[in-house]
């Protein structure tokens, strides 16, 4: 699609910020990679959307933007000093939490401190009890000063999922006196009290950060949107005020652009398989759309927001290969990082690890240059795994048979058989990976989606606009009025995206069970839970635990319709470096171009 | 090497492939377990393992969900290979949960399905190894709810006891009838068949080949760990409090440990230990060799497999009729959770010696709700309530939507020791809670042992054994104790009355001495309630647990 007169085009951007550089992708199918800024991530997003801009555009009219800022103030633990606000008696649950330890058997593992320090955390009195009965008033005058220096607070009782009006009673008094306050019921309105509590933290902890990234981005395009964790767009007013579900932000576009080019290739049912330097994250997808999740564990916190349901695993092209005392071959857990990174980066890492391996075993050509990385040193690869003694076939072996595994657990785990999938590889080594995996697993595909070096900013751009809500349902197996209640969650949910198509589904179990699962209808819970687990228990009441709405509008932009360059057919061996992606046809496999700009792999013969 | 039953070598990475698929089936067992159970304990703690054996009943791979397993699953499938192993056939489930054959206590019930290949063979199917899970069943009858009375003296109280037998539905229908929650047990049984038969297709795809080798791997690497270690003998006592609830069962319960390390080998001997008591606090010997396992792993290498080689080369002396070995009729149901706490501390404590470097601090009895990592001098933010030794992952406490009553608080206790316990209650709990509040706790009384710390640097065994000396300067102070005692005292009023008598020159002995004295004037009921709360006046630790209908936390 060309533009006669560029100043009358509206453009529409993708950015997404990685570590290393920040991607741009526009809908004429122009991308850009420029570095990124970690002191203010915006002024990269505005270097990248200058650098695709055309002539006489001064601005995009739309900008989806994929963050890692949430991410980061987590992991790093730079954001806001929090009060919590609780019940009184139950200020220790956060610290409590589910007296889980990190090893079983490893004394000196850690596991990470609550983000609320104990004499940040205040009780009040008042108290709601299991089935959403008022058992005491709220009593504002129990509420002790916040401590001096309290930047953001989080409001978070027992119960309120069920009832929100002491939570609401609470944050009122503290709006009022000039707290910028998270209320449990708006973040996370569901049941598990530690969980939520922990969710709701996460939230005042990142929001002042988040705010103020987020406020300085406003004007960079006419409307500009932030991807959720969930694989949709909000308004950047709605992610400031819920940072808590930008957490998976980038990711959660690589996987939507990944879902896109699957199905654009007949393939609606497929594996997403980016594999990076440190981890490896799988996603299953069924009919074109990735699987939802409502909760995901970040930096050791389990945030109960949707998500995508991706499943990750911490192996990558940066894990390093040692033998141990019983002779076998491991790979990770440690890796090798972006410093020293592996031996064939140049940067001093001495210890072998599967990037070295893809470079000896020939997968990466000689005197392949990655970006930001230079020119890759085979001498140094080779002496590195000479220097274990192991041979760079039998590392590659060892974490492919890891990502077979991590692959499973999304697929044959669930109940999906692998043969009918495609696996979509992106990461740096997952197209370098894939075929091995796929044929492990008897997959009918490998699938490099174009532009997959820019994949999360392309899925932002594909993304749709997005609100999802979940409420909690008291009545278990009684299912008087649930109509009424889904009905009026998709209310809720089209009222914040108009002209939405809503999706309404169930979290369902058996009754004594502790794990749901979603469900369009109870009526479809004993299939689901029999593909699942195996097994069913007709004639056992099933339950329901919560009630989910997701509201969708579609972008107008399709991916699989923007120009890409041009991809040849090749015959494994082979091997194809692009600009940004190296991919690796091993024998027995053939590569061969998709009019909707994928490179599909399948094996020779089938 | 010239014996022929040696493994044939195997390449570094298909060593380390054939380990990955093993451990991904453990594993995706497991989580089919825990997704369709409806125990608290399976469902919310992973109070289960799951498990693949040679056909020899060799461990192979464990799924990590709880290392008081460790050394009993490979007894439970040894149980059931010795009861029909000969004639089991493809899809066969056994299920058994005899403490006295291959199980430990009541509540950890076994399911075990033999793995055949070439099902459609002219020859027949032939065996190539086992899938097994256990699983913590929340009740399975007996004289209190739990299945685990506290005043039990004969395994026939504790339950159910079923030997290794074939899982028929008239055996499934059996064990659902004699629990108080019959719908639970088939929904639990029902998760366990469904884990194995997942296993156990799995498995049969992948075949024998290398088995051999997986389990050399496994011995390798425990002697490669135990070459560390310096050759000698080291040992270590301690007690267990007590052994129930009655007045004179309120005496220690003495283990003795001595181990020795000899090159690549290790023993564990128990010998000098006190006999099994009429009580409820024995353990089987599994028990003592999963602690034993636990142990060393963690002092050693946390990252050596749980594989049946790894323990050939670690012997354990449990002599029969101990409270580390006990038999038929002990009942058996606080050696999962108190005994198996104690083994664990006294190998750690003998390890100390051998490897001072590695090991901190004994844990806190019952379930080892740990407060200070084990490594650290000082409580750390976000460390104090873990876990500890060989009791599971998770916590005692399902959310409190799912509690059968409010509870009033939920909240870590900082002792005046400096280090930080937790419990829960709170006035009128105990009226408000339609079932009975235990407090059940060892290593309460007797102060834990701390490596490196000069005010409790004596051996616990000593200084139970000069616990009678004579009461100080403090007796008003400590009259005033005992009259708390006999009246139900609050917490407060504890706590002002153990400041009183320390600050009168009172010693941690008189106090507790104090409580011993009036247990049979008071009655046990008494004595129990006021023990928690002497202890936690005087800076101990302690849990207090919430036993509804259906109890939580029952390793």
């Amino acid at each position: 699609m060309s533009a006669a007169d560029p100043s009358r085009r509206t453009v529409r951007l993708g950015v997404d910020t990685g570590g290393t550089f920040t991607d741009v992708v526009a809908d004429d199918g122009t991308i850009a990679k420029v570095p990124s800024t970690p002191q203010d991530p915006g002024d990269g997003v505005r270097a990248g959307t200058a650098a695709v801009l055309p002539a006489g555009v001064d601005r995009p009219a739309l900008l989806a933007h994929g963050t890692t800022v949430a991410t980061n103030a987590l992991l790093e633990r730079t954001g806001a000093r929090v009060a919590l606000v609780t019940n009184d008696g139950f200020e220790d649950v956060i610290e409590i939490a589910r007296q889980d330890r990190p090893s079983l058997y490893d004394p000196w593992a850690d596991r990470p401190a609550p983000l609320v320090a104990r004499d940040d955390r205040v009780g009040v009195r008042g108290r709601i009890g299991p089935r959403g009965e008022e058992l005491e008033p709220i009593d504002l005058g129990s509420l002790s000063a916040l401590p001096a220096g309290t930047e953001a607070v989080a409001v978070a009782l027992l119960h309120s999922d069920l009832d929100d009006r002491h939570e609401r009673a609470v944050a009122a008094a503290l709006v009022a006196q000039g707290h910028d306050v998270t209320v449990s019921a708006d973040v996370s309105p569901q049941f598990r009290e530690y969980e939520r509590t922990v969710t709701t933290v996460a939230n005042a902890y990142l929001r002042p950060r988040c705010r103020s990234y987020l406020a300085r981005l406003a004007d960079a395009a006419d409307e500009v949107l932030v991807m959720t964790s969930a694989g949709g767009l909000v308004p950047i007013a709605e992610g400031a005020e819920v940072p808590v579900s930008l957490l998976l932000s980038g990711p959660a576009g690589g996987v939507l652009a990944a879902a896109a080019a699957a199905a654009a290739a007949g393939f609606p049912d497929a594996v997403t398989f980016d594999m990076g330097g440190t981890s490896t994250d799988v996603c299953l997808v069924l009919g074109g759309v990735p699987e939802p999740a409502g909760e995901r564990s970040v930096a050791g916190l389990p945030i109960r927001r949707p998500s995508l349901d991706v499943h990750t695993i911490g192996a990558g092209g940066g894990s390093i290969a040692s033998l141990d005392a019983g002779g076998a071959l491991q790979v990770g857990p440690r890796s090798a990082g972006a410093r020293p990174g592996p031996a064939c980066y140049g940067h001093g890492g001495t210890e072998p690890t599967v990037t070295d391996a893809d470079l000896v075993a020939g997968h990466l050509p000689a005197g392949v240059e990655l970006p930001g990385i230079g020119r890759l040193d085979v001498d140094a690869a080779r002496a590195a795994l000479d220097r274990v003694g192991v041979s760079a076939t039998d590392v590659l072996a060892v974490v492919d048979a890891a990502m077979e595994e991590a692959v499973r657990a999304v697929s044959v785990a669930r109940g999906v058989d692998p043969a009918g999938l495609a696996l979509v590889a992106f990461g740096g080594a997952g197209p370098l990976h894939a075929c091995a995996v796929a044929e492990a697993l008897g997959m009918a595909a490998v699938l490099v989606p174009a532009r997959a070096g820019v994949l999360s900013a392309a899925g932002c751009l594909a993304a749709p606009r997005q609100h999802d809500l979940v409420a909690s349902w008291a009545g278990g197996a009684d299912l008087t009025g649930l109509d009424d209640a889904v009905a009026a969650l998709a209310a809720r949910a089209l009222a914040a995206v108009p002209g939405a198509a809503v999706e309404t589904s169930l979290e369902c179990r058996y009754v004594g069970q502790s794990h749901e699962i979603r469900v369009g209808s109870v009526e479809d819970f004993a299939d689901a839970h029999e593909r699942r687990n195996g097994y069913g228990r007709p004639g056992s009441p099933v339950e329901v635990v919560a009630i989910r709405a997701t509201a969708r509008v579609p972008s107008p932009v399709v991916l699989a319709e923007l120009p890409t360059s041009p991809r040849r057919p090749a015959t494994g061996p082979a091997v194809v470096a692009e600009a940004d992606c190296t991919i690796w046809i091993p024998p027995g496999w053939r590569a061969d171009p998709h009019p909707s700009g994928a490179l599909v792999l399948t094996r020779v013969g089938r | 090497m010239s014996d022929p039953e040696a493994p044939i070598p195997m390449g570094p990475a298909q060593l380390a492939v054939l380990i990955a698929r093993l451990t991904g089936i453990a594993h995706e067992m497991g989580e089919v377990l825990r997704r369709g159970a409806l125990s608290p304990n399976i469902k919310e703690r992973a109070d289960c393992s799951a498990a693949l054996f040679t056909a020899d009943g060799t461990l192979l791979v464990q799924a990590e969900h709880i290392p008081v397993h460790l050394g009993a699953m490979p007894a439970s499938v040894r149980a059931a290979i010795d009861a029909l192993g000969h004639r089991a056939a493809p899809g066969d489930q056994v299920i058994l949960n005899d403490p006295f054959a291959g199980g430990t206590h009541l509540n950890d019930v076994t399911v075990v399905e033999p793995v055949f290949v070439d099902v459609d063979a002219p020859t027949g199917p032939r065996l190539i190894g086992w899938a097994a899970n256990r699983a913590h069943h929340a009740d399975l009858g007996g004289a209190a709810p739990g299945s685990m009375p506290a005043g039990a003296t004969h395994v026939a109280q504790e339950g159910l006891r079923i030997p290794p037998v074939r899982l028929t539905p008239e055996v499934a229908a059996m064990v659902a009838a004699a629990s108080r929650t019959p719908e639970e047990r088939a929904g639990d049984l029902d998760a366990q068949i469904g884990a194995n038969r997942l296993g156990a297709a799995r498995f049969a795809a992948l075949g024998d080949a290398g088995l051999p080798e997986v389990v050399a791997y496994g011995e390798r690497r425990m002697q490669a760990a135990l070459a560390g270690l310096p050759d000698g003998t080291w040992r270590f006592a301690d007690v267990l409090d007590s052994f129930g609830p009655e007045p004179h069962q309120q005496a220690p319960t003495r283990i003795e440990l001595s181990v020795t390390v000899a090159g690549d080998e290790i023993a564990f001997d128990f010998t000098g230990t006190d006999p099994q008591r009429r009580g409820n606090v024995n353990a089987v010997e599994a028990v003592t060799v999963s602690a034993v396992a636990w142990a060393l792993r963690s002092v050693l290498d946390p990252t050596i497999p749980a594989n049946g080689g790894a323990l050939r080369v670690v012997q354990v002396v449990a002599p029969p009729g101990t409270v580390v070995a006990a038999r038929f009729p002990a009942a058996v149901g606080a050696g999962n959770v108190e005994v198996s706490q104690r083994v664990a501390d006294l190998c750690l404590g003998a390890l100390a010696q051998a490897c001072p470097d590695r090991v901190g601090h004994a844990a806190r009895g019952t379930h080892g709700a740990d407060h200070v990592p084990r490594m650290r001098p000082e409580p750390v933010p976000g460390h104090h309530p873990l876990r500890t030794n060989p009791t599971g992952r998770w916590s005692s406490f399902p959310p409190m939507r799912v509690m059968a009553a409010p509870v009033t608080r939920f909240t870590l206790h900082l002792g005046v020791t400096g280090t930080a316990g937790w419990g829960i209650g709170g006035p009128g709990d105990s009226e408000e809670v339609p079932g009975t509040m235990l407090t059940r706790s060892q290593a309460t009384l007797f102060r834990r042992w701390t490596l490196g710390q000069s005010d409790v640097a004596e051996p616990p065994a000593e200084r139970y054994d000069d616990g009678t000396r004579a009461t100080g300067t403090a007796g008003p102070e400590l009259q005033r104790i005992a009259a708390l005692v006999a009246l139900d005292g609050s917490m407060p009023a504890f706590q002002r009355e153990v400041n009183r008598a320390i600050a009168a020159g009172a010693s941690v002995e008189d106090v507790i001495g104090v409580l011993r004295s009036v247990t049979t004037v008071v009655g046990s009921a008494r004595a129990m309630a006021a023990a928690p709360r002497i202890a936690l006046a005087l800076g101990y630790d302690v849990e207090t647990e919430m036993e509804l209908l259906s109890p939580f936390d029952e390793d």
